[in-house]
């Protein structure tokens, strides 16, 4: 098919990527946890009580709004805590390691002649449930949706993402089982999207099209993809999926073992050696990357630096997400320049030309600094310069920030998340917290509507 | 610096909540991010951002209009000098530095008021609305008095830039949610109430007033009429305008801007280094200038063809070409300017292509075919500011509509 081209958007010229494809074995994790908050709008009920012992694919606990889909743990071990914040909300189920061998039992599957159902539930029974996230609100798939299709992200462009066809190396037999079985969930089409130029066609059975995307960042994001391929809307629910985890859900359902390991890369401008890595699931990353930050104050980030989140040992919320291919690793200090809104040179990249730096330098270190305070919004077409799909940004953000719920559907909100935002959000002088918002805008439509 | 900082810093508490100055904060915040970048770190994702800031963009807007402000300056004392020792004069031949200085002193005076009252009223709302005192007024200030002639009186400047702050801006809820520009408000204010201090053939040079004789006074033959003026009375006749016994200015005149008009707009090629930096540094909207242009030129080829042929008299105003009404009267200023308030104007890109391209033709059509108001941007941009947002709602009806149809719902 025709290469599918984001016209607009930014490629942050961002230190820090990896210099090799090498997978650094990085298996020492004494710590496990599963963050619950990571899944929008759950509601925890727990399965197991400190002091517990687990297994791999043990059940943690449940989503109580869909009871049927199961987080189970990620190794063997003993609960060490269940840490909790404000409301009591469950932060992060943590538990000690002993190994990553004792696992529950998982029955095989006949692929071929199993029914939807039946497939729905062994996913479900095996914890890998998650794995499959769903536009609108772009949560945790639910168990009764009836997807109009899938979309398999095999291209991340985010700042700094690994190459997810080197992270999947070698797993080409899992991926085209794991294919196979989200084939089961939908009546529609499985949509692989891939980077310009990548064959992914050996693996190809029918029933899935392959995509190909080129183009600035948000072209390698699931947000797009959908966006171009396969519209989400208020009755039309899609799902998401990362290359990886349909190679562990393949792995499960060819060989019955859970998947033990993740390959992550470990980036960032403040990274002492950007790499990848592989790991565990849920491995505490603050231990794991302890020393490999340059920086005097550190700051951890779950993800790429433009949608992950925040790795924070004091919340309790300092382990691997569940979704994640990258960890960015920032420097988090407060430096106060001089008039420096007068200076011509900053030493920060702007996607305008009213800083000169980014013309004799190619890569910026990135830092935490906003580089402005809060103002109103001045319309300046930033937003649609770095927006390739067919929604208008500013009227959007503003519906947002005026809280017109009936506006946002309208403008498109269903079919967004924070990934698709976070460019308008980077590239915004007057530095509103359009992502936060956009949040708190979908909780409320999905509890009105 | 240490110290200056340390002193901020310090001093903080007492502007914070609960502090003695606690409803003086938009004061301090002000003072405090003039000073030093803000400091701030990301809290949630992105955890990185862009370093453009506001400050940075209204003062890339400052930058682009020093070219007119200079220039501007220059040409008061110049049209000055002109008007009371020889209106032939060359501008090459004319004495550049005293020209500048007399600008300046006509100049500073409106500028200052325009900041100390403006600004004052400004920093009151901010103060009453527990917001930060926004930089956008950087860019109204220096704009609204390069819209104005050199000898206006200074207490109708402090009206006007009140008028464009409290009516233009402030009721609307301040920066961001304006409808209508507020320097070009307080100019039509000026304007409409007004009319014998900014409109008509003698105020637009300094110096109309001294009476005959004494010193300062204009010459014979002087006169300050502006080439809008000249071509509404005589219609297209460029060749009679050129002459020295009339206006003496010729094209090159009016592109180079060394012609009686308001203080900072007269100078097409001082406008257009403007745009230059606006355009370059991504912080004005080249769609809107251009569009603005496109519109301008289509109306005026239209016109052109329709005008009546002129039987060994003048041409009609009809046929003057796009050339001319490019550079004369306010074209580039406002098209550059005031047009692309990024605030008032459409806030859609497809937006933007209508709206320019309606101020482009409005403008010609106020000239040629209004009989009562010589110079036409000023209106056209009001008026299409006004319409702005309800351009922006068909283009977002028909962006919902498309929407609808991918997904089916239609």
């Amino acid at each position: 098919m025709a290469t599918i081209k984001a016209k607009r958007g930014l490629d942050l010229p961002i230190h820090g990527a990896p210099d090799s494809d090498t997978v650094v074995d990085r298996l020492d994790v004494r710590r496990v946890a599963l963050m619950p908050q990571q899944s929008w709008g759950i509601k925890v009920r727990l399965l197991v009580q400190e002091g517990d012992a687990v297994k791999v694919g043990t059940p943690l606990f449940v989503d109580r709004r869909d009871d049927g889909v199961v987080y189970s743990s990620p190794a063997a071990g003993r609960i060490a805590a269940i840490h909790r914040g404000h409301r009591r909300a469950v932060l992060s189920v943590v538990i000690d390691v002993d190994g990553f061998d004792d696992a529950e039992p998982f029955e095989a599957v006949d692929l071929l002649g199993a029914s939807r159902d039946e497939v729905r539930a062994a996913l479900m029974t095996s914890g890998l449930w998650p794995a499959l996230r769903r536009r609108p609100y772009d949560k945790v798939a639910g168990s009764t949706d009836d997807p109009v299709g899938i979309v398999v992200q095999a291209h991340d462009s985010s700042p700094l993402a690994p190459d997810l066809r080197k992270v999947i190396a070698g797993r080409e037999d899992d991926l085209a089982i794991g294919l196979e079985v989200l084939k089961k969930f939908t009546d529609g089409n499985i949509h692989l999207c891939a980077k310009d130029g990548e064959n992914f066609g050996k693996v190809m059975g029918e029933g899935t099209l392959v995509h190909h995307f080129d183009g600035p960042h948000p072209s390698g994001t699931a947000g797009f993809s959908i966006h171009k391929v396969c519209p989400a809307g208020p009755k039309r629910v899609v799902w998401h999926i990362g290359l990886q985890d349909v190679c562990d859900i393949g792995q499960l359902f060819r060989s019955g073992r859970r998947p033990t390991t993740r390959v992550i890369a470990v980036t960032g401008p403040a990274a002492k050696e950007p790499k990848l890595i592989r790991t565990r699931p849920g491995a505490d990353m603050a231990a794991l990357l302890e020393g490999e930050s340059t920086a005097a104050r550190t700051r951890l980030v779950n993800g790429s630096c433009l949608w992950g989140d925040k790795i924070d040992p004091e919340q309790h919320v300092e382990f691997l997400g569940r979704w994640n291919t990258q960890v960015t690793i920032l420097e988090d200090d407060v430096k106060r320049d001089l008039v420096g809104w007068a200076l011509p040179v900053s030493g920060r990249f702007t996607q305008t030309n009213t800083v000169w730096d980014k013309f004799f330098r190619k890569t910026f270190k990135y830092d935490t600094d906003t580089n402005g305070s809060l103002r109103a919004i001045v319309p300046m077409g930033h937003y649609e310069s770095v927006m390739p799909m067919d929604v208008l940004a500013t009227q959007l953000i503003k519906s947002l920030a005026s809280g017109d719920l009936e506006g946002a559907e309208k403008l498109g909100v269903l079919e967004l998340a924070e990934e698709d935002l976070a460019l308008c959000q980077v590239v915004d002088p007057s530095k509103i917290a359009i992502t936060d918002m956009l949040r708190e805008m979908l909780t409320t439509i999905e509890k009105e509507g | 610096m240490k110290f200056l900082r340390n002193t901020l810093d310090k001093v903080e508490p007492l502007f914070e909540k609960g502090g003695k100055f606690e409803r003086l904060y938009p004061v301090y915040e002000a003072a405090d991010t003039f000073l030093f970048t803000p400091g701030h770190r990301t809290k949630t994702g992105p955890h990185v951002r862009d370093g453009i800031d506001l400050k940075r963009m209204m003062i890339m807007v400052v930058i682009a209009l020093i070219p007119c402000t200079l220039f501007g300056m220059w040409n008061v004392g110049f049209q000055h000098e002109r008007a009371t020792t020889d209106w032939a004069l060359s501008p090459a031949d004319a004495n550049h530095l005293q020209c500048l200085i007399y600008g300046a002193f006509k100049f500073i005076p409106i500028y200052a008021v325009t900041i100390i009252v403006g600004g004052t009223l400004e920093a009151i709302f901010s103060l009453i609305r527990k917001h930060e005192i926004n930089e956008g007024f950087l860019v109204t200030s220096l704009l609204f008095p390069l819209t104005l002639p050199p000898d206006i009186p200074l207490w109708q400047v402090a009206l006007g830039i009140a008028f464009g702050v409290v009516v233009g801006k402030e009721i609307f809820g301040g920066t961001g949610m304006n409808i209508l520009n507020p320097a070009l408000t307080a100019r039509i204010f000026l304007y409409f109430a007004y009319a014998p201090d900014i409109s008509g053939d003698r105020v637009w040079v300094s110096g109309s007033g001294v009476a005959a004789g004494t010193e300062g006074a204009w010459i014979d033959g002087a006169t300050g009429a502006t080439p809008l003026g000249y071509f509404a009375l005589n219609g297209a006749d460029t060749a009679g305008m050129a002459a020295a016994s009339t206006l003496n200015i010729g094209w090159m005149d009016a592109f180079m801007g060394w012609i009686p008009g308001s203080i900072g707009e007269t100078s097409t090629a001082a406008c257009l280094i403007g745009a230059a930096v606006l355009i370059f540094s991504k912080v004005g909207s080249w769609r809107v200038m251009l569009s603005c242009l496109v519109g301008m030129v289509s109306l005026t080829l239209l016109f052109n063809v329709l005008a009546p042929a002129g039987d060994g008299a003048a041409p009609h105003y009809l046929a003057l070409g796009p050339e001319w009404h490019f550079v004369i009267g306010s074209f580039a200023f406002g098209s550059i300017f005031m047009a692309t308030d990024p605030v008032s104007a459409a806030q859609t890109n497809t937006g933007r292509w209508i709206y320019g391209f309606m101020i482009g033709a409005l403008t010609v059509l106020v000239r040629v075919l209004n009989p009562a108001y010589p110079a036409g941007i000023m209106l056209a941009i009001i008026f299409m500011n006004v319409f702005a947002p309800l351009i922006d709602h068909y283009v977002m009806k028909a962006n919902i509509r498309r929407r609808e149809v991918r997904l089916g719902l239609q």
